[in-house]
């Protein structure tokens, strides 16, 4: 049998691949947490959080083959499918009622606290301090995007900036924080002990 | 927008993208570049790594909501679960069937799955196989050797696999070592439509484990079922691409008992 706790990111996709359902739940004990806060952080509804973390290792189960190693690790692969899961979610229209008890924190970029809004999560020290770093109109447009949801347009449209601007900072916060957590020797990938 | 994007145009938005932050047409026309331009693939790449990062959380996983993920893992596509899986007899008939010989491995559908079948479905769910995952670390070219080597091997055993459909066809026959490396070869299985693919499954007593997937065309392939288990015969089905975890149909090859 094998011991999928410590088997590496690839052993476990190979075990899903062969219909190992302990190699998908060791999966979830690795990622689970964090694709559901990132779910619930970005649909602020527990019960929604709970149904995009369900499919998205359902979908994971279902085509294993979809993750490529030579991509990126699995943890960024989960997240990336839930975030975008996430905000299909959001944007949908069946999403309303969830769009609508979210409008009164955040329909005016005046409103939007970001010390205490998006970076209260259990974020890593050395990723808390990285992203601490980053220009306050970069770490703004990317919290909003990423945490609010909001497309590039929008945040542009909350914060009454050109939308060439948004689109630049977004992109250059996420490529400074991309060398700051080098930097920092931030792991992205699990590793086998 | 309606018109392709050049390279500046995607690398400015590759920022948003990678937050899911553009619009459905934009992402589109991003997507397209994507695929063929390998530098954009891999800044996004890297994009997406720093963005998993921000939202690292320290919070566990729910062992509620994995047992919500459990039970949604039902093998996938037709037939539907209650009328797919194995029916009551399997449970607790198949030892004894495979203990005569002659007698086939029988997994028929049943259409009333009462009680009884609904325990040994979880049972079976929950007995998926255990095995290394060799997959992937040996090339063809080192699988025939490998193959070759454990035929050459005296204390191997050789099985055979029989169609269930033409009696007494052998379409395939398996070498398993003494430390449980086995290998699926001279495979004549037909080909499946590539939505579909054959599944390896060794019996232990009343349990289907899952031993790997052999492909939709008949190929080599390499599977670990343990020194320690108990395997009492072989089969395999055609399931849904993926596989499932349990079989869902008869099976279309089977070995007859063995002997231990």
């Amino acid at each position: 049998m094998v011991d999928f706790q410590s088997a590496s990111d690839g052993a476990i996709v190979v075990g899903i691949a062969r219909c190992q359902e302990p190699a998908l739940a060791e999966a979830y004990r690795r990622h689970g947490g964090s694709v559901h806060t990132l779910a619930r952080r970005v649909l602020r509804s527990p019960t929604l959080a709970d149904e995009v973390t369900q499919e998205v290792f359902v979908e994971l189960w279902r085509a294993p083959e979809r993750f490529d190693p030579g991509r990126g690790a699995l943890r960024t692969f989960l997240m990336t499918k839930a975030h975008s899961r996430a905000v299909d979610v959001l944007r949908s229209e069946s999403a309303r009622r969830v769009r609508e008890e979210r409008t009164v924190r955040e329909t005016a970029a005046a409103g939007y606290d970001i010390e205490h809004h998006a970076w209260d999560l259990a974020v890593a020290d050395r990723v808390k301090e990285a992203v601490g770093t980053l220009p306050a109109d970069e770490r703004t447009a990317i919290e909003m995007a990423y945490f609010g949801g909001h497309t590039y347009r929008e945040v542009a449209s909350l914060l009454g900036e050109p939308e060439g601007t948004v689109k630049s900072r977004i992109r250059s916060g996420l490529r400074r924080l991309r060398t700051l957590m080098v930097q920092h020797g931030v792991e992205t990938a699990w590793t086998e002990p | 927008m309606d018109r392709a994007m050049n390279h500046d145009d995607v690398a400015e938005l590759l920022g948003a993208y990678a937050l899911d932050a553009v619009d459905p047409d934009e992402a589109a026309l991003i997507q397209a570049h994507i695929d063929g331009c390998p530098r954009c693939a891999a800044e996004l790449a890297q994009l997406h790594e720093v963005a998993a990062l921000m939202a690292n959380a320290g919070s566990n996983a729910s062992v509620e909501l994995w047992d919500k993920i459990a039970a949604r893992l039902d093998p996938p596509g037709d037939p539907p679960p209650t009328a797919a899986v194995l029916d009551a007899a399997l449970a607790d008939a198949l030892p004894r069937r495979l203990s005569q010989r002659h007698r086939r491995v029988r997994w028929s559908v049943s259409a009333a799955v009462g009680a009884a079948a609904a325990a040994a479905i979880a049972l079976l769910a929950l007995q998926v196989g255990h095995l290394d995952s060799r997959v992937g670390q040996l090339d063809q070219q080192g699988l025939a050797q490998a193959v070759q080597a454990a035929l050459q091997d005296p204390r191997a055993h050789r099985v055979a696999l029989r169609s269930t459909s033409q009696r007494g066809t052998t379409v395939a026959d398996i070498v398993v070592l003494p430390s449980g490396s086995g290998y699926v070869f001279d495979n004549r299985l037909q080909r499946l439509a590539s939505d579909r693919t054959y599944q390896l499954w060794g019996l232990e007593g009343d349990r289907a484990v899952s031993l790997g997937l052999l492909g939709d065309r008949p190929a080599e392939v390499p599977f670990t079922q343990g020194s320690g288990t108990a395997i009492t015969a072989y089969a395999v089905t055609a399931e849904q691409a993926g596989g499932a975890v349990a079989p869902t149909h008869s099976p279309v090859a089977e070995s007859g008992p063995l002997r231990t």
